[in-house]
């Protein structure tokens, strides 16, 4: 096949072609395209896929900073469990035929005692309440029976339950379940516990160990992640839509307006993350300030934005709506203007009315724009750092946390960095589903 | 009535995008007179926060803080060698603040910025150790009282900045977008044009190949970028961060050029070639003129980029002086858990001007590469 750049007509050849009797390299499209483009390959390659490599790298080594030698460790940064605990919570104590002796029962838990007797070779422990003897637990030591069954008695919370006809009376731990036991060897943990536990109870298997799996902050982070993406998403598209809608109408000053609105996407995150900080400050917050004086909240009980689990996700939230939206607003109006004046005019005779017209004829034009424009976007939340380290640092007690920030916290912070990396790689999956996703959605849009 | 029939649209759209106006622009009027407020007026909690006031929420009295000076400060007669009015300034944020005054052997901190109005101190008096020999009042530095809309306003925390490593900082983040331009622009320009003019094979799968490598994001790497950029002696200069930070502005600009180099017509090309100009003679003489808005738009996102980039400089970079303004905004204006809140505002103020100038000039390009952005 003859190079394509031949096959064009020409005035005159090249003289140093004719010469040659050939067309020099740089004159044929794909040497030349192949040139332009290798110094981009390269730089990406070294800078993007060597230490993606390098990622995967250190997920297996026992890396940590300063240690001398890293050693192959296989899949123990992701997962490697030491034992496994048997955790119970809401011991069914005794059941009743009226709710009178259950709450008896219940009530006079304070002066109950707990005894034990050996059984085989076993010991089981036995709590005694209110004229009712009640064998709860069984094991191998005297001490831990009755250290058990101690607990269930004194520590925990006595509640009566009507159940058909007839009346429990259930002890709950709270947020803090009972271990029951360890184990290595999951396999027989079921039998285990059968022989252990002599009343009905609520069991659960924790894993315990040094994984990222096995670390219970992992899970918390996940969620976070999700739920960080998900609230961000939505309430940037619900800002954003009705935003774009009125920026699309024709009025002075709206290229203005727009410029203006456009401003919290420009500013660096870091840098105007400073101003919300001292908005949600936990003495001085603005917010607060007037939400006292208009007496919906009293000077003694203002909110702790950042300091308090139930307000801090909502705060960091708040703070990438208020940075993502302009963006998604501006999407949404480019894919607006997109639109022929004529087909809405015409819809408008026709007798469609604005919600018509929004749902069957922009909301269908601006779809694709829009999916492309929340594929960057979702990608973008998931992996976002900047707003969380900055508002709240993943506090407080980690209740914040999202992968990206437990990765920086853990890897670079406290210096596991195969860990660290362990946790940054199971970000990649779930974006590359993301994008695979979407990716399907366009094509079948026939974009 | 025609007027307000014809003002009528105006208004209702300004109205209707008052509120998102407002919840975007709000912290930054926060900000703004956070920085100009002096530190007795920042954390009066008596007086609306929303503007300036001059006076003390609760006694009415212009602002000033009493230093009580206890007797067992004095050993000897009381000496003052600052003079009434004298400027001084605060000790929470200055790394070295001068006395203002000197009591027997003791200095005395002022613990507001500002001017000493009124010595009250008797001389002579001999007491118990517990006992008050005196007051120092100082009112809140007045710099810019009464010149500006007679406003108690303050510019200390804009000159605080100069005693700390702020505009080092500055001079780094400013450097660093800047050789990452060249970079970018250097490597983005021909790749931008192979894909989007040269037929070669491979040439699509090159294309979503880089345009998947901007969907790799920096807090997947910057674990395993910080061991490469140890192995390459470059961890804690800038150098680490010029050299990746082109690993998103080049995925980026790429995608964004080949978008312009798409709609320059073919023909002109082809004239070129029938002119007799070599290929690189074409791209350089006829095709890059004709894209060069192209080309500043991907340099303003490329400035921009690396201007916000925040994982890679906080990773990188362990010394205060070599730190990203970004960064050195966030990490080192906070001393433990006492934020200097007015220097943090108006560092934020100033650090925000290169970027809103670069974006005020260029509006419009830098909307439209926004949406080529992410729609091309």
């Amino acid at each position: 096949m003859r190079p394509l750049a031949a096959t064009r007509p020409r005035a005159e050849e090249p003289v140093a072609a004719k010469q040659a009797g050939r067309i020099p390299l740089l004159e044929r499209e794909a040497p030349l395209g192949y040139l332009l483009v290798l110094p981009a390959v390269l730089y990406l390659g070294i800078f993007i896929a060597y230490p993606f490599v390098m990622s995967v790298g250190l997920s297996f080594l026992d890396a940590q900073a300063g240690s001398a030698r890293w050693n192959f460790i296989g899949w123990d940064n992701y997962s490697k469990v030491d034992a496994y605990q048997i955790v119970a919570n809401n011991f069914r104590i005794a059941t009743f035929e009226s709710e009178q002796e259950a709450r008896a029962l219940a009530d006079q838990r304070k002066q109950g005692i707990v005894t034990t007797e050996p059984s085989g070779q076993r010991f089981k422990a036995v709590v005694h309440v209110a004229g009712n003897d009640v064998p709860l637990i069984e094991m191998d030591s005297d001490s831990d029976a009755s250290f058990n069954a101690s607990s269930v008695l004194q520590d925990l919370d006595w509640t009566v339950r009507g159940r058909g006809k007839k009346w429990e009376v259930i002890a709950n731990t709270g947020e803090n379940p009972i271990t029951l036991g360890e184990f290595t060897d999951r396999s027989k943990m079921k039998e285990e516990l059968k022989h252990d536990l002599l009343v009905e109870a609520d069991t659960k298997v924790i894993a315990k160990g040094t994984g990222v799996l096995q670390d219970s902050n992992f899970p918390l982070a996940l969620k976070n992640t999700f739920k960080y993406t998900f609230f961000t998403e939505f309430f940037k598209m619900l800002i954003g839509v009705p935003c774009a809608l009125l920026l699309n109408r024709k009025f002075g000053g709206r290229r203005l307006l727009r410029g203006l609105l456009v401003i919290p996407w420009v500013i660096p995150i870091a840098i105007s993350a400073q101003a919300w900080l001292w908005i949600l400050d936990s003495t001085y917050s603005v917010i607060n300030w007037t939400l006292t004086h208009l007496h919906i909240l009293s000077p003694g009980h203002v909110i702790n934005f950042r300091g308090d689990a139930d307000y801090a996700m909502g705060s960091v939230i708040a703070v990438n709506i208020w940075r993502g939206f302009p963006f998604t607003a501006i999407i949404i109006l480019a894919g607006l203007t997109a639109i022929p004046d004529e087909i809405l005019e015409r819809a408008r005779l026709d007798g469609a009315n604005a919600f018509q017209r929004f749902f069957h004829i922009i909301a269908p034009m601006v779809r694709p724009i829009l999916m492309v424009s929340l594929l960057f976007s979702v990608i973008f939340s998931f992996t976002d750092f900047n707003t969380i380290w900055i508002i709240t640092k993943g506090g407080p007690y980690d209740q914040t946390q999202v992968l990206s920030t437990y990765a920086y916290q853990l890897g670079i912070n406290a210096g596991y960095l195969g860990k660290g990396a362990a946790i940054s790689l199971f970000m990649f999956p779930i974006m590359a589903v993301m994008v695979f996703a979407m990716l399907q959605f366009l094509r079948r849009e026939n974009m | 009535m025609t007027l307000w029939r014809r003002l009528k649209p105006h208004v209702a759209s300004w109205a209707g995008l008052t509120p998102f106006l407002a919840f975007a622009l709000f912290p930054f009027y926060w900000a703004v007179i956070t920085s100009f407020k002096a530190d007795a007026n920042l954390y009066d909690l008596r007086r609306q926060p929303f503007w300036f006031s001059k006076t003390d929420g609760q006694s009415g009295q212009p602002y000033h803080k009493d230093i009580i000076v206890p007797a067992s400060f004095r050993d000897g007669p009381v000496q003052w060698r600052i003079a009434v009015g004298a400027h001084t300034t605060r000790s929470d944020s200055e790394q070295s603040p001068a006395p203002i005054a000197i009591i027997g052997d003791q200095t005395v901190y002022s613990p507001v910025d500002g001017a000493l109005a009124r010595i009250d101190i008797p001389t002579g008096q001999v007491g118990h150790p517990n006992d008050v020999i005196g007051s120092i009042q100082v009112v809140p530095d007045s710099w810019l009282c009464d010149s500006f809309l007679s406003l108690c306003t303050t510019l200390t925390h804009y000159r605080f900045l100069a005693s700390t490593p702020f505009y080092g900082w500055m001079r780094n983040s400013l450097v660093a977008g800047a050789f990452v331009v060249l970079i970018t622009i250097l490597i983005s320009v021909p790749a931008a044009y192979a894909l989007a003019r040269l037929r070669f094979r491979g040439n699509r799968a090159l294309g979503i190949g880089i345009f998947l490598t901007y969907l790799i994001p920096p807090t997947i790497l910057f674990i395993p970028f910080s061991q490469f950029v140890g192995s390459l002696h470059i961890a804690d200069k800038i150098w680490s961060l010029i050299l990746s930070y082109p690993t998103f502005t080049i995925p980026f600009c790429t995608w964004l050029l080949m978008g312009f180099f798409r709609s320059v017509p073919k023909e002109i090309e082809e004239r070129a070639l029938l002119d007799g100009a070599t290929r690189l003679q074409m791209l350089r003489l006829v095709v890059i003129p004709v894209v060069l808005p192209g080309i500043l738009t991907a340099a303003i996102f490329a400035f921009t980029l690396s201007f916000q980039e925040y994982v890679y400089a906080l990773t990188f970079i362990s010394s205060t002086v070599n730190r990203t303004l970004p960064v050195g905004i966030s990490v080192e204006m906070v001393r433990g858990d006492v934020y200097f809140w007015g220097p943090l505002m108006a560092s934020a103020i100033i650090g925000s001007i290169p970027v809103v100038i670069v974006y005020a000039l260029s509006l419009d390009w830098f909307i439209s590469g926004m949406t080529t952005g992410a729609v091309k």
